[in-house]
């Protein structure tokens, strides 16, 4: 025992190597050389093609990978130019001439090491080799097959544009690209994984952000040790603040970059990761969480009313079966009399306690939706018919379970599902309130929630605080928190993230 | 929490680049002896709060509910809050001060219109607690979260915007308490107690939203004890320097929940938390003490080292334990008989109780009731042996009157005292005489003539007291035993056979000497 205690504090206690170190090893002016060290990097990979050709007499090489590019592209702009073009000169003059008269594409790059040839040719560029040279041009002529832009599935808004993210990290910095024509809008690509090295693009407005937050986010990526990233959930524990593990996330994550853009506008930075139809977005508050692109497209009102809406549906979502537990158990005389003789009847009739009972009716909940989740979309139906019809009405009838407790599962299980991206906290959260409400009454809730509120206050974003501006309190909690103002109010100041109160950008290092 | 406060005030002309928590720092951990002591004291004050809380607890606490366990986990969480930073729980304070000024306006709507002192009891009744008595001790234990939402500006923010904080929220706080302390009229002065807590008794609303104002309470004192850790952690760090605050408030942690789960309470209490002695060793410590080493040491800046790693998993650990360790223990409403009305009537062997009860053992049969019976030498005897013979135990929430025949009535004092002193009955349920026994008379009305709980109570309750002009409520009973002033005036009900209902044939007027008259 006290031996598997030790190896799991020594496992805890060991700190994850940072990041990875990767050494260039310069081209030869050989081309065999060169060749030979690719083949040798790709493993004599199938799908890497090297077509050997002559130009003017100077042996060369075009290397790419297949399917990676557009063949028509290759053919017309690179193979052909090259094949007819007429050259008297020294092999390093040819590559020069290459470049300037004789290749018809935009995107051109010289290159020196096998590693940034071959990370090149694996995002879809033709790499041209020359013998005699220790250089390498590599053309952009991607041309894999990808999904269309599409509307998002998760991220919809009703009144708004319907494109969202694709997996090609490159047509989303276009599509942010073609929604902020401004000059100050900067990408950056940085290459994070080991063994996948996923192309990622920062993207920020460099007029309006925090250098200092960009900084310590790209010291962050920087130092991330994973071999893969395939999804950009993987990132997420490496960007956020040491000491914010907690059940909220403070890193956003959106399908839109219309959404993008308008956290750019704010000193926000967006992540891209190629691969992804999302992009991750630094600093990230509450409050932000509540906010919709269609909260800014209706009427200021409206968009009050279902911001308030939010708040109480996502407080209803984690507290309500817990309440309902804790009154039901502890403190029925809360219960007017109409609704307390029809609980107390009901309870009657069902063999389990109003904790246990609520409990699997939550967990039960919990199976049906995680089944229809990943099942295919006709079976999705079914399962809900199951689930709905039979399962929920059969048990009610054999009096197995009480209405009322199923009745307050569902309104919080819909309750969740107005703010979608703080489902993964509302489930966890409504399963532990319950526990505590049934095992310690309403004293225990309210331990509990002082106990929530602290974690949700001790996070910090980059050095934001995560409930700013709510506390630390600003004007801005009056314009765009839980009432949302009309434009001419907002469009008087764009407050900057990085000027919310309490923000304290000296501390946001806090991840080393 | 508010006293702390001085010094900076006196400190506002000279210390403008000082934060107040680098005040204090620098006066609470100015040197060995000074910081051991100012640990100890904070730690004290911790105990203290703690031990309030469990005051508060063991009144209103419901059935099933080990006050202890629960404890350990309030500080178990205070412990985490203390490890996340004084930082995170000045944020969480301005959002408890949010919930404190709703609690406050929601007190104040429903209080203020409809006030009368007459419908006031006494805080310090000879009955015990009742569940809504819990709004009392919210209030006095609240007022510490106007000094922690003070605190919130101090960590970071200007002591200039922190004092003007300071003097807007205790303008806030002397106007509500003043407007309490005026509205209980000369109750205040003569009994020294806030009567006005006790309307909330006679509100419905209010005691449907009283599980707001323990949430309310809760949060703030979690907030206080949590400050009173991490101060006394940051002070004893200084004697003890190869400890850091983290380990410290671990340790703390772990003294506070060996005090609350060994020691007794009133011990406690009996040596350190005499009323004065407290009040005064506050005073000394937190103003003038700290005034004097201002005055005499020049204030020593320290690094901030911030360490806020969070062992989660020993946290969690903490409080699965202690929640797994409750048990199930509490009362199921299955468990519960819920009254409707009760009759009692006074024999030669005792009493014998009628009690009306919901029958929740068919769902399909809605609000259908049946009539239970038991008798004991007392009416505190008659009910427990019913609850014996039902197993299950009473709810009364839901009681709406109580009849008693002539001799029970004459002797009120005995036969309503139980439910006087029982909590979570409503106090507002009507006292009727009986003019035959009350067992016959229920019998008679609810189950031959068909009348509902509902239609009793409203027979003699307020829709009958502009035709009768009598009408006697459980409240009325207890001003009565609390002022010894007015006698009590109970309807007499009566089955009527020649119209096959229950009606109001008088009343009967009891005095002070236990004397009846007919009216």
């Amino acid at each position: 025992m006290y031996k598997f205690i030790k190896n799991i504090i020594e496992m805890y206690s060991q700190k994850p190597q940072k990041g990875y170190v990767q050494t260039f090893k310069k081209l030869s002016s050989s081309l065999a050389e060169n060749l030979s060290a690719l083949r040798t990097v790709f493993n004599q990979s199938a799908d890497l093609t090297i077509r050997e050709l002559s130009i003017s007499g100077i042996p060369a090489a075009v290397i790419t990978i297949d399917n990676m590019i557009d063949k028509q592209v290759l053919g017309e702009s690179i193979m052909s130019p090259l094949l007819s073009f007429k050259y008297i000169g020294s092999e390093k003059g040819l590559l020069e001439k290459i470049k300037l008269q004789v290749l018809y594409t935009a995107e051109l790059l010289e290159l020196s090491s096998i590693e940034e040839l071959s990370l090149k040719i694996m995002s879809g560029f033709a790499a041209i080799l020359i013998d005699g040279c220790e250089n390498a041009v590599s053309v952009g002529i991607q041309g894999y097959a990808s999904r269309g832009v599409s509307e998002p599935e998760s991220d919809i808004v009703q009144r708004g544009s319907r494109e969202g993210f694709v997996e090609s990290v490159r047509v989303n910095m276009t599509m942010i690209r073609r929604r902020l024509k401004n000059p100050e809008l900067k990408f950056e690509t940085m290459t994070v994984g080991k063994t996948s090295r996923t192309e990622t693009a920062l993207c920020y407005l460099t007029g309006t952000v925090s250098h200092e937050i960009l900084d310590e986010l790209k010291n962050r990526l920087r130092n991330i040790p994973l071999e893969t990233v395939l999804a950009s959930g993987y990132l997420v524990p490496f960007l956020e603040d040491k000491g914010s593990g907690s059940f909220f996330s403070s890193i956003g994550v959106t399908e839109r970059p219309d959404t993008v853009c308008g956290k750019l506008t704010e000193g926000r930075i967006a992540v891209l990761v190629d691969g992804v139809p999302s992009a991750l977005i630094v600093p990230y508050i509450f409050a932000e969480h509540f906010q919709s692109l269609d909260d800014y497209s209706n009427r200021a009102y409206f968009a009050t009313f279902t911001r308030i809406l939010k708040y109480c549906a996502f407080f209803i979502s984690i507290l309500l079966p817990g309440i309902f537990v804790s009154l039901g158990t502890y403190d029925p005389e809360v219960f007017p009399p109409i609704m307390l003789n029809k609980i107390a009847s009901s309870i009657a009739a069902t063999p389990l306690s109003l904790t246990t009972e609520t409990i699997v009716i939550l967990f039960i909940y919990e199976i049906m939706r995680e089944a229809g989740l990943r099942m295919p979309q006709p079976l999705g139906y079914a399962v809900s018919i199951v689930g709905g019809l039979v399962i929920g009405d059969t048990a009610v009838n054999a009096g197995l379970i009480g209405a009322p407790t199923l009745m307050v599962v569902a309104i919080s299980a819909i309750s969740s599902y107005v703010v979608p991206d703080l489902y993964a906290p509302s489930a966890m959260l409504r399963m532990i309130f319950t526990i505590i409400g049934g095992a310690f009454g309403i004293w225990g809730i309210s331990v509990m929630l002082s106990i929530l509120l602290v974690d949700i206050c001790g996070k910090t974003s980059f050095g934001v605080p995560y409930t700013s501006p709510v506390t630390p309190m600003s004007s801005v909690v009056l314009r765009d928190v839980v009432i949302r103002a009309g434009w001419k109010t907002l469009s008087q100041k764009t407050e900057k993230v990085q000027d919310l109160p309490g923000t304290d950008l000296k501390g946001a290092d806090k991840n080393e | 929490m508010l006293l702390m406060l001085i010094p900076e005030l006196i400190l506002i002309g000279s210390e403008r680049k000082n934060t107040a928590a680098d005040i204090k720092t620098g006066i609470f951990c100015s040197g060995k002896t000074v910081s051991l002591f100012y640990g100890s004291y904070f730690l004290l004050s911790a105990v203290y709060g703690i031990l309030t809380m469990i005051d508060f607890m063991n009144d209103i606490l419901p059935e099933g509910v080990n006050a202890k366990i629960l404890l350990s986990f309030l500080i178990a969480g205070c412990i985490y809050a203390a490890v996340k930073g004084v930082e995170a729980v000045s944020r969480m304070s301005l959002i408890v001060l949010m919930l404190f000024i709703l609690a406050a306006v929601i007190l104040a709507l429903y209080l203020f219109p409809g006030y009368s002192s007459s419908r006031l009891i006494p805080a310090d009744s000879l009955f015990s607690f009742s569940v809504f008595d819990g709004v009392v001790f919210m209030i006095s234990r609240m007022n510490a979260a106007a000094a922690i939402g003070v605190f919130s500006e101090n960590i970071k923010g200007s002591l200039k915007k922190g004092t003007v904080f300071f003097i807007f929220l205790s303008m806030i706080f002397t106007l509500f308490s003043v407007i309490l302390m005026s509205g209980s009229a000369g109750g205040y002065l003569d009994k020294q107690n806030f009567q006005i807590f006790r309307s909330i008794d006679a509100s419905s609303v209010l005691q449907r939203i009283v599980p707001f104002f323990i949430l309310v309470a809760v949060c703030s004192i979690f907030c206080e004890i949590t400050l009173f850790i991490i101060a006394a952690s940051k002070c004893l760090t200084v004697p003890a320097k190869k400890l850091n605050e983290k380990t410290m408030s671990f340790l703390l942690g772990a003294v506070l929940i060996i005090i609350i789960v060994f020691l007794p309470s009133e011990n406690i209490h009996e040596l350190f938390f005499r009323k004065y002695l407290w009040g005064g060793a506050a005073v000394l410590f937190v103003t003038i003490v700290p005034a004097l080493i201002l005055t005499s040491h020049k204030l020593r800046r320290k690094n901030k080292r911030k360490k806020r790693i969070i062992p989660a998993a020993v946290i969690g650990m903490t409080i699965a334990v202690t929640v797994f360790i409750s048990g199930c223990s509490k009362i199921q409403l299955n468990n519960r008989i819920i009254v409707q009305g009760i009759g009692i009537d006074k024999t030669a062997e005792g009493y014998k109780l009628t009690v009306i009860e919901l029958d929740t053992d068919d769902p399909k049969k809605e609000n259908t009731v049946r009539m239970v019976y038991s008798e004991g030498v007392s009416v505190e005897q008659a009910v427990i042996s019913l609850e014996q013979q039902r197993g299950r135990k009473l709810l009364l929430a839901q009681c709406m009157f109580i009849t008693m025949n002539k001799p029970a009535s004459v002797d009120n004092k005995n036969t309503l005292e139980y439910f006087a002193q029982t909590n979570n009955i409503p106090k507002s349920l009507d006292l009727i005489t009986t003019e035959i026994d009350s067992e016959q008379t229920l019998d008679t009305a609810i189950n031959k003539l068909g009348y509902r709980s509902e239609d009793i109570s409203a027979l003699f309750g307020s829709s009958a007291v502009e035709q009768n002009d009598v009408k006697c409520t459980l409240l009325d009973y207890i001003s009565r035993y609390e002022t010894n002033a007015a006698d009590l005036s109970f309807p007499v009900a009566a089955i009527d056979y020649s119209i096959n209902a229950l009606k109001i044939s008088g009343s009967i007027r009891v005095s002070n000497e236990d004397n009846i008259s007919m009216k």
